[in-house]
Formats: structure tokens, C-alpha cells, sequence
């Protein structure tokens, strides 16, 4: 489903700039290059989120990719270093990497609905395209949640959904992990009217109304998928 | 004994509940004196013959035949005390000899236990006297009482009226009996001695009872060392707990990371050995098919590990502390969890607690989950100040229950891992339910092995 081969970066079209936090030497370098493929500029990598307003200000990138687990405490000092960034500088967009997920953090990042902001374990790197979809996604202010969140998300979420076809609730995992009408068609190999209809179904069932743009479709679902 | 009307003054109905022990006090009093009487004779014939033939040696088994005996009677004079409604009495920590020791070592044994003496001592010396005594006050009392309400009865019974002098002198020195015969002022003054010696008689006997029961505390009960030996017991036991919950999640995380990420890696090494070679000859295609085949295996590999470290110190929980651990799990379950966690939690539990407890509650909320068929649970945290502080966690849900202690298996393990840190977790879960689960952790600080926590 996800082609490795796919233009890296269209290089020419615009330099997206990136400054990285990440403390581990062996995934800062792996990092870099991965940047470097796909085309972006990096600004600046550092080791840990202290002052990180100011080193953004100066450094003024398109997006912050953040590690959670940061020197001194190694305890969640990148999330806390994002919700100041997004507080801060909000028009910066933040990605968060981690080890590993947490609904607790993802509802964090998200509470202030603005967009702007991804979450993602460090695994989807990997995959080349899914990393600059991710990228192109919270720079345009879309919301990027990985697809682990998203189910556990659904996972706890329980009568509510049962009033759902197994193929509307694909569609929802994807409305939920960000995807637009269109990227949701190519995934699932269908039409995008198709698609179109299966969201109005999902929106109608549970009684959301469907405000047009990708990030408020998210902010939605996961409102509603959080309560109770 | 009620009565319509106020209720009693609180001296009454104190002086009326001491009534409901007197019948079994007195039974003590009575049929322990007997058992004394006999206990005496019988040890000090076999202790003393051992005594003098202690140089024959046969005396020495002897003597410590008449200690044995001494055990016995002290444990049925502790039993007998619980006819008083007294506080029982714990008998002592008995020395054990090991299974493996020598015939004679084991049967000399009692002669070097110092609780053996001190009950010999108790049943040879101490209690024939003050049996005796208590013995005698008893009959005392309950035969002036009787005796004296009820002379008045049976006193025209007697062969022949028989006046004593003292009731001649009590009707001349008593204003009130002026008018009385002598024999009429003897009749009132039984009656006034039945009288006293009754309503006298919870407290006396009451009295007697508690004096025997502190006597038998000191000699028969437990010693300051072997409280000392009960906690360093239940020290040891606690380690061993530590030792082996930790021993036996050493060993399945080793099984785990050998089944798992291990058995990946190196067929991702291999994979990427054939990418290599794959390249080297120019097969792209074949490369790139191996190298996805690579990718796949690394990212099984992370989700495994992933599985795994969460299994060993959940990320949230080490982030945020506990708090925030058990309301993710409550979030994240299923079922409806409705929580009550101090927010004192966090400063005041040390981070192995919070695993162990962060895992006890994940644990229920699992098989609650899966097995029991619960809609609902509830789960409250609670930091309690008293000394020595302490944290209870309560967990129930309202499923079907039969949640079980197996071998090496969720609960089982869990409780091991908190006897190791002095803690206990008690389930209740009856065949349809509820299941309740009931944790509660000592918080002491810093316990260095030579300073027991105290025991509670």
C-alpha cells in the first residue's frame, strides 16, 4: 500500500526546514539522512528541549520533530516542550516521535484544536512516503495520529461504535489518523464518492456534524471517540 | 434485661455486662485449680526422679519428659482461659529442631528452651499457689453469697436453733435491730453479708480471673524475642517473595526476548546478508524484495520489544507517575472505570510499589475484561498517614468472579512480587461474583535489613 519509491522531497518545489530533538546520537544521524533524502533542510538537531522557544525562534523551521524522552529526566519533556511550542510559536508545526504511544499525550497535543500537530511512533519513519505525507500533513495544520492511538482509541470506545459497518470503521480509523476524503480512497482502493458516502454515514451514526476541513473532522472524531 | 423505660446509666449496664462472664470465669477458677492440683503431682514426680538420676543419665530424658509434659498442661491452662473472655493468649514461638538432627539432640531439646522452663516453672510453682488461693476466694465468694441470700430459707431447717454469741452482741450494739431476737438479727446479718459478697462478686472473681490471665501472660504467652524472631521470620519470607517473584520475571523476560525480538533480529541479519548479495549481483528486484522482507522483521522486532518493556515498566507510569498510570488504564479499558486516586500518591509511593500496584490493577481490569463479563468497575487509590503509612488500593467489578491464584500466573505472581515488599493482596471472588481485590502496601521508607519494619 505504501510505495518507498515515490518522488523523494520534489526537492525543487520548496525546502521544507526542520530542527530535530532527539538525545540518541544513532537516530539523530538516521534522521538527518532521512531529511536529506526526502529533500528537507535541517536548521538544527539538538540533544534536548531546554530553551527550545527561543532556538525555534532563531531558527525559525517549518517543523519540529520531537523525541517524548529527553535529557535531563527522561521522563516526557518532549511532549512538554511541544505544547510550549505550540503555545508559543503556534504557527511552527510540531511532530512528535516516540518509542511508544500514549492516548494520554495524544490528547494532550490535540487540546488545543489547532492543527499543526502529529504524533507518531518512531517505526513509521521507516517508510519514507509515510514520513513526508506525515510532514506535508502537519505543515498544511492537519493533525497526523498513529494508527496504534487510533485503535486503541476505538478499542475503548464501546456501544457508540457497534452501529457501524466493519468498512465504516476502517474509514473512521483513517478519518481519525488525519487523512483527507481522497488519501482515505487511495488506501482503501475505492472511489472517492464512495468514500464521501461512507463518512456521512459515520458522521450521521454518531451525531457529529461533518465541518468540511481534514483537521475538524479529526478534533471531531476524537471528541467523540474520548468521552465517556 | 431491658426494660421499658430510659435506659440504664452507663456504671449499670457496665455493672450488668460484668455479669456475663462470671459463670465462665468461675469454671476456670474452679476446674483449674483441680487440673493444678494434679499437673503438681505429676511433674514433680517425673521431674524430680530425673532430677536424681541425672547422673545415671537416664534422668535427663526424664526431665525433659516432665518439660514436654509442662507444654502440654500450660497449653490447656490457655485454653481453659478462654473461658474468661479474656484476650487470648498467643502461645509462644516453640524452637524447632531441624528434621535432619540426631535422636538425642531432639529428644533433649526442650531442656535448652527457655519457654519450656518457664511453663515448668509456671505448672510446678507458681500456679499451685495462686490456684489454690484463687480457688479458695471463689468458694468464698460464691458460698457467702448463696449461702447468706438464702439462710433465711433453710436456717428453720437446722437441728437445733443455735444462736450464736455474735448475734447477742449485734442485737445490743445495733440501734436498728433493737426489737430483733438474736436469732432475727443473725437471719438480717447473713442477708446483708449475701448481699455484698453478691453484688460484690463479678468484681472479685472479674479480679482473680485477670490476675491469673497476667500471670499466664508473663509466663505462658509470647516474649519480646519472639516477636523479634516473628518479624526477622517474616523478614526473610518477605525477601524470599522479593527473590523469587523476581527470579521467575527475570527468567519468563528472558524466554520472551529469545522467542521474540532475538529469533527477528537474526532473521533480519540474515535478510539483509541476502539484500547484500542480492545487490552485489545486480538483482534489484530480488534486493528490494529482500529488503522489505528486512523492514518487516525489524518492525516486528520493535513491536515486540515494545510489548515487552511495557510489560516491565509501563512508559506512563514511569513518565507520570501513578496517577496518571492508573487513569490511562481506567481510560483504556473497555469497561467503564469509575477511579478515586490520591493525589498524594505520587510523592508518597516509591516507584516499585507503584509497578506492582500499577500491575495488580491492570491485571484486574484485564480479566475483568476478558473473562467475567463485568460492564463496570471501580478502582481507588489511597495513601493512609497512619504509622506506619500505607497504601490501599481497592479494585472490584461487578462480573461473574472465579478469578484464581495459578502457579506463576498473573495474580500468583503479582502477590509474590508485593509479599516482597511487605505488602498483601487479598481477592475475593465467589463463583458469580463480584470480584474484589484488596491491596495493601506498608510505605516505609529507606528499610535497611537489620531494622525491621514494624509489624502490623
Amino acid at each position: 500500500m505504501t510505495s518507498d519509491h515515490a518522488q523523494p522531497g520534489n526537492a525543487g518545489a520548496e525546502a521544507i526546514r526542520i530542527l530535530l530533538v532527539e538525545d540518541s546520537v544513532l537516530l539523530r544521524e538516521g534522521l538527518a539522512r532521512l531529511f536529506d533524502e526526502a529533500g528537507y533542510t535541517t536548521v538544527g538537531a539538538f540533544a534536548d528541549a531546554v530553551d527550545i522557544v527561543e532556538r525555534v525562534r532563531s531558527a525559525s523551521p517549518d517543523v519540529v520533530v520531537m523525541d517524548v524522552r529527553l535529557p535531563p529526566g527522561f521522563h516526557d519533556e518532549g511532549i512538554r516542550a511541544a505544547l510550549e511550542l505550540r503555545r508559543a510559536v503556534p504557527e511552527v508545526a510540531v511532530l512528535v516521535l516516540s518509542q511508544y504511544v500514549e492516548t494520554v499525550y495524544a490528547r494532550e497535543l490535540l487540546a488545543d484544536a489547532r492543527g499543526g500537530v502529529g504524533y507518531l511512533l518512531k517505526d513509521r519513519v521507516t517508510s519514507l512516503a509515510e514520513f513526508t505525507d506525515a510532514v506535508r500533513r502537519v505543515r498544511a495544520g492537519g493533525t497526523v495520529l498513529d494508527p496504534l492511538v487510533v485503535k486503541r482509541l476505538m478499542a475503548t470506545a464501546r456501544d457508540p461504535l457497534a452501529g457501524l459497518t466493519p468498512r465504516e470503521l476502517e474509514v473512521l480509523e483513517l478519518i481519525a489518523e488525519g487523512h483527507s476524503n481522497t488519501g482515505i480512497a487511495e488506501r482503501l482502493v475505492i472511489g472517492t464518492g464512495a468514500v464521501e458516502k461512507h463518512v456521512s454515514a459515520i458522521f450521521a451514526k454518531l451525531g457529529l456534524a461533518d465541518s468540511g476541513s481534514g483537521n475538524r473532522r479529526v478534533l471531531a472524531v476524537l471528541a467523540y471517540l474520548q468521552r465517556g | 434485661m431491658s426494660i421499658d423505660g430510659p435506659a440504664p446509666a452507663p456504671w449499670l449496664s457496665r455493672y450488668l455486662a460484668s455479669w456475663t462472664r462470671v459463670p465462665g470465669t468461675s469454671a476456670y477458677l474452679l476446674v483449674s485449680f483441680v487440673v493444678s492440683m494434679v499437673a503438681i503431682s505429676v511433674l514433680s514426680s517425673v521431674f524430680f526422679a530425673g532430677l536424681g538420676m541425672v547422673i545415671l543419665l537416664i534422668g535427663l530424658p526424664l526431665m525433659s519428659g516432665s518439660l514436654l509434659l509442662a507444654k502440654g498442661l500450660g497449653v490447656a491452662e490457655l485454653g481453659m482461659l478462654g473461658w474468661t473472655g479474656l484476650p487470648r493468649i498467643e502461645a509462644p514461638v516453640w524452637p524447632r529442631t531441624a528434621a535432619d538432627a540426631h535422636w538425642t539432640s531432639r529428644l533433649l531439646a526442650p531442656l535448652r528452651s527457655g519457654h519450656h522452663w518457664s511453663y515448668l516453672l509456671h505448672q510446678m510453682l507458681i500456679n499451685p499457689i495462686v490456684s489454690t488461693v484463687t480457688f479458695a476466694l471463689t468458694v468464698t465468694w460464691w458460698a457467702t453469697a448463696l449461702g447468706g441470700l438464702t439462710y433465711w430459707i433453710w436456717d428453720v431447717f437446722l437441728p437445733e436453733p443455735n444462736v450464736d454469741p455474735w448475734a447477742e452482741w449485734l442485737r445490743n450494739h445495733v440501734p436498728l435491730l433493737g426489737g430483733f431476737t438474736a436469732s432475727m438479727a443473725e437471719t438480717v446479718a447473713y442477708l446483708v453479708a449475701g448481699v455484698v459478697f453478691g453484688v460484690t462478686l463479678p468484681g472479685v472473681i472479674g479480679g482473680l480471673g485477670r490476675l491469673r490471665h497476667a500471670i499466664a501472660a508473663a509466663m505462658l504467652g509470647r516474649w519480646p524475642s519472639d516477636e523479634l524472631a516473628a518479624r526477622a521470620e517474616a523478614e526473610a519470607q518477605a525477601r524470599q517473595s522479593a527473590v523469587h517473584a523476581e527470579d521467575s520475571a527475570m527468567r519468563r523476560l528472558e524466554r520472551d526476548l529469545h522467542d521474540g525480538p532475538q529469533q527477528r533480529l537474526v532473521r533480519l541479519q540474515m535478510d539483509l546478508a541476502a539484500t547484500e548479495r542480492r545487490a552485489a549481483a545486480g538483482d534489484t528486484d530480488q534486493a528490494a524484495a529482500y529488503a522489505r522482507e528486512a523492514q518487516q522483521q525489524a518492525k516486528a522486532a520493535l513491536d515486540e520489544l515494545r510489548a515487552l518493556s511495557r510489560g516491565v515498566a509501563p512508559p506512563l507510569l514511569a513518565d507520570r507517575g501513578l496517577v496518571a498510570a492508573l487513569s490511562a488504564l481506567a481510560e483504556e479499558s473497555p469497561l467503564r472505570v469509575g477511579t478515586d486516586l490520591d493525589p498524594a500518591l505520587d510523592a508518597a509511593v516509591p516507584p516499585e510499589v507503584g509497578r506492582a500496584v500499577y500491575f495488580v490493577v491492570a491485571e484486574l481490569l484485564t480479566n475483568a475484561a476478558k473473562h467475567s463479563g463485568a460492564s463496570e468497575a471501580t478502582v481507588s487509590a489511597r495513601v493512609h498517614g497512619d504509622d506506619p503509612a500505607r497504601l490501599r488500593v481497592t479494585a472490584s467489578d461487578n462480573g461473574c468472579g472465579g478469578a484464581q491464584f495459578r502457579d506463576g500466573h498473573g495474580l500468583s505472581g503479582l502477590r509474590e512480587r508485593l509479599n516482597g515488599l511487605r505488602g498483601t493482596l487479598a481477592v475475593e471472588s465467589p463463583p458469580g461474583g463480584p470480584t474484589r481485590i484488596d491491596v495493601v502496601v506498608p510505605l516505609v521508607a529507606g528499610v535497611q535489613p537489620g531494622q525491621p519494619p514494624s509489624l502490623s
